[in-house]
């Protein structure tokens, strides 16, 4: 896995050294360190504001709602599907996928189970794909490769699927999986049938 | 996993990875595909600092490439001085340094016009190799996505910020 550089703001798009703030601006850009020029449009990227109002035990009174089991001085909102645990507003960390306390949501990230958050996947076509083709040009592995593309492509047909992409690229890749384990047994057969012609004769 | 409303806005090769950007409603999001392993990432509008717009050659694939082609080319010259049909070799190295001298020429006549995004914590690069009108098209296209999505942002702010204004409304008549 590859280790990328912490990002720490715009950069010079030539030579990738930090702009100050002084470089910043729209139009014409030229860096100061390597003294090329770019074009340039610069916005102003606003804190996103803070509208939700956590509501207290004082407001609500302990009558009226049981408290955050992170915040004790705030009220619940809801419980974590996973834990069950009341969370307030402020530990309610809902990404579309129900509401999660931050402990559960840190793990559940990290098993890969909670789909909206997850941002790093195995591509199942690229790997039909090139099985299917190193069974091309290596014709004695025919039937190996030819499954192990058909297993890659039913799995990448499922996650193109899922992504709302078309998937006549897997169906391709099955087509010539099975036509490798037809041509692999065929060939299989065929040598086994002349070894044995041969030794008779 | 990945939005169904996204547009393929570019993609390019490098030797370790293949890179594809899409624009979503929110945001653009980068597919980076390295060794069967696909990573998203995003910039999001309201995030966005800066866009930039620049063409780049790149001097060492420039000196790679023409390296080659100009080595071809010399050992072709060389072998066409030489008699007893040594010019058939001759038409063989032509034909493999070919390609080297293509992409030496293409890049150093057109370059390359790369689209930079830089947001507050993520950043997202758009190459074009020969569809130059396209990358300007691009740049003003995510420059107003950005404008807007930043618009957006700074009005309902805006109103909660204003004022009460001095004379409050009247009461409605008493029943």
């Amino acid at each position: 896995m590859a280790t990328a550089l912490a990002y720490v703001g715009p950069q010079c798009p030539r030579c990738g050294i930090l702009l100050s703030e002084n470089a910043i601006r729209s139009g014409v850009i030229t860096c100061e360190i390597c003294k090329r020029a770019f074009e340039a449009t610069a916005f102003t990227a606003l804190a996103p504001p803070r509208a939700e109002v956590v509501e207290t035990i004082v407001v609500a009174g302990p009558a009226g709602a049981n408290a955050c089991a992170n915040h004790e001085r705030n009220a619940a909102v809801t419980s974590c599907q996973r834990c069950g645990l009341f969370i307030c507003s402020l530990c309610d960390m809902n990404v579309g996928a129900g509401s999660y306390c931050p402990s559960c949501f840190d793990r559940v990230r990290a098993e890969g189970t909670l789909k909206p958050v997850v941002s790093r996947y195995r591509d199942y076509a690229s790997m039909a794909r090139l099985t299917a083709i190193i069974g091309l040009v290596f014709y004695f592995v025919w039937p190996i490769v030819g499954a192990a593309a058909i297993y890659f492509a039913t799995k990448g047909m499922r996650q193109r699927r899922e992504q709302g992409r078309s998937r006549a690229g897997m169906i391709i890749v099955m087509i010539i999986g099975i036509g490798e384990i037809i041509a692999g047994f065929t060939l299989f057969g065929f040598l086994v049938w002349a070894f044995m012609r041969g030794t008779k004769l | 996993m990945t939005a169904p409303d996204r547009q393929l806005l570019g993609k390019w090769a490098t030797a370790l990875a293949r890179v594809r950007i899409y624009q979503v409603p929110d945001g653009l999001e980068i597919e980076t595909n390295e060794h069967f392993e696909v990573s998203n990432t995003r910039v999001f509008f309201d995030d966005v600092q800066l866009v930039t717009l620049h063409r780049e050659r790149g001097t060492l694939y420039l000196a790679l490439t023409g390296v080659f082609s100009f080595g071809f080319l010399a050992l072709v010259a060389f072998l066409a001085t030489l008699p007893n049909e040594a010019w058939v070799v001759g038409i063989v190295f032509g034909i493999m340094g070919l390609p080297f001298l293509i992409a030496f020429l293409t890049r150093a006549i057109w370059g390359i016009d790369v689209v930079t995004i830089f947001g507050r914590r993520s950043k997202a690069s758009l190459r074009f190799r020969f569809r130059k009108q396209r990358a300007r098209e691009v740049y003003g296209r995510i420059c107003a996505a950005v404008r807007a999505a930043q618009r957006t942002a700074i009005i309902p702010r805006e109103s909660a910020e204003r004022p009460l204004p001095d004379s409050l409304p009247p009461l409605p008549p008493a029943q």
